[in-house]
This record gives structure tokens, sequence and C-alpha cells, in this order.
């Protein structure tokens, strides 16, 4: 019964730790990703195997910070940090790098006043380099 | 392999030593009157907050009459209501196909008093409904912020963009 107890606990604390993120991804994504992340391709792409690889890549995670659904959003830094970290985790947690790494809101600080003029050449060159 | 062997061993010592334990110690009542419990306690897990934050639809408090504009669910819609259009606050009319892409917005529940997320998804493919026109524009942005605006016509990845109704979908509780 303890054990029990215990597990409802667990579940519960770690839902009110993911419950943030989540509901900001609601909030300020879901109207155009969708809830399960299957978005809208070609103009709203899917967050599928390749968002994993490019987080991987050198540049990958600024392109992910800089593209205009993040950039733009009425998130603060650190709120798009969670937000970011959470989807990959939530979409393609099984093709995330090992090495992967929540974001930071420094690291969103650092990226996001840089504007991409042409977001799909950006993606293409980086899914060239898996 | 050996090893897998010994392990099996033990494991079916174990097994066969609680079964014959059990049977001297409980009744046949108390094992029936246990699986009782645990049947009841596997049902009243949807019960707790974490499966309602999850499938919010299922529990929401309700107030108010979804053909009016007044109701809450429209604290940030724009446009003809799909309840008085031969659909419902969260369904399309038939022939009429729901937008994949919309804004979303947060409204308070007075039943309640706690904050939905509402995804605004328009109806799409039959001419305007005109009936029940309802602009209420809670935390609506300029359309320069076009993920946050509802002057936007949202019929975009459906067959046709003429627009026909609003619908206002709860898909989840704000505790942003």
């Amino acid at each position: 019964m303890r054990f029990v107890i215990a597990l409802i606990l667990a579940g519960l604390i770690a839902s009110q730790i993911q419950a943030s993120p989540r509901s900001d991804y609601m909030i300020h994504c879901l109207g155009c990703h969708t809830m399960t992340g299957g978005g809208m391709p070609p103009e709203v792409p899917a967050f599928d195997e390749s968002l994993g690889h490019i987080v991987g890549v050198p540049g990958g995670r600024a392109y992910l910070i800089q593209v205009p659904g993040a950039s733009q959003s009425l998130l603060n830094d650190e709120h798009l940090a969670d937000v970011l970290s959470w989807l990959l985790t939530e979409f393609v947690g099984e093709h995330l790098p090992q090495d992967f790494k929540n974001f930071s809101a420094d690291e969103v600080a650092k990226y996001r006043s840089i504007t991409l003029t042409n977001p799909a050449i950006i993606r293409d060159e980086l899914l060239s380099k898996l | 392999m050996r090893k897998i062997s010994n392990l099996l061993e033990t494991l079916d010592k174990y097994i066969a030593h609680s079964t014959r334990r059990s049977a001297r110690t409980l009744s046949r009542r108390n094992v029936i009157t246990r699986f009782g419990q645990l049947l009841v306690g596997t049902a009243l897990i949807p019960v707790l907050p974490v499966a309602r934050a999850s499938a919010p639809s299922g529990a929401i408090p309700e107030i108010g009459d979804p053909a009016s504009c007044d109701y809450w669910r429209y604290c940030a819609i724009d446009g003809y209501l799909c309840s008085c259009c031969g659909g419902s606050s969260s369904s399309c009319p038939p022939g009429a196909e729901p937008s994949p892409v919309t804004w979303v917005g947060t409204c308070e529940n007075p039943a309640d008093g706690k904050r939905y997320i509402i995804s605004y998804n328009d109806c799409c493919g039959k001419a305007t409904c005109g009936k029940c026109f309802c602009n209420r524009n809670e935390g609506d942005k300029p359309i320069y912020y076009p993920p946050k605006s509802n002057d936007i016509n949202w019929c975009i990845g459906t067959k046709s963009n003429a627009y026909h109704c609003s619908t206002a979908v709860v898909v989840g509780l704000d505790d942003s």
C-alpha cells in the first residue's frame, strides 16, 4: 500500500514538474504544431526524427531557437528554453543525441536576436550535414 | 546458461513457497476481497488530478449555454458560433471541415475558477453560417502576432478556405 501511495505521489510531482512547459506549448505552439507535434507539412514541419538529428549537428540548437515560431513567440527566454527542451524530449526523445542537454535561458538569449531570413534553406543545410 | 537455470529454479521455488503460504494463511474470501479492492482502485485512478489534467474534457464542470456568446469558452472567439450552425462548441456542422491549424487562447471557467486552454478551430468549406456572431477578444493580439490573433481566417490547410463558423475546443488546463 505504501508503495502504491509513493507511486501516485511520484506521478503527481512529475506531472507538476512537466506542467508548465506543456501548458506553454499548448498556448503558444499547439495552434500550428498540433497536439501530436505532427504539424501541417510542408508549411509547419512535423516534429519527427529529423528534429532529433538537427539538435546534434553544429548550428542545430541555434537554428531551433531562431526559427520564427520560437524566436518571435511571446515566451520569455527562460520559458522558451523550457518549451524547446520539453518538446524535444516529448516528441523525439528516442532520436535525441545521447549527450543532449536541455536548453538554457542564456543560450536562448544568445541566439534569439539573430534573425533567419530564410529558415527553410538553413534547415536543408543542417539536414545535409547528417 | 547455468546461471539462468539457477535463477529460474530459485524463482520457481519462491513462487511455490509463497503460493503454499498464501493457501495456508488466506481464506478464499480474503483473496476475493483483495481482488475487488484492486479493481476499485484501478477504476479510481482516472479520477486523480493527473488524469484530469491530460484529459480535461471528461471532468470540466460546466455552466452556461454553448449557443450563447457569453458562454465561458468563447472569451476569445471572433466568428459565428458553430453551436448555432448545426455543430457544437467543439465540433463542426456536417459538411464542414475543421481547420488543422488555429489560434489558441485561455479562458477562466466560472464553474471552478480555473483557466483552461482553448483552441478556436474554424470550420471551413461551406458558405458563412451567419448565425450567432460573437466577438470577444480576451488575450487577442494584433494581426502582426499571427499565432495570437483571432482576426485571421484560419481555414488554412483545409480543402477550401471558405469560412463557415468557429468552435472552442478545450485542450488542457492552463497551469503555466
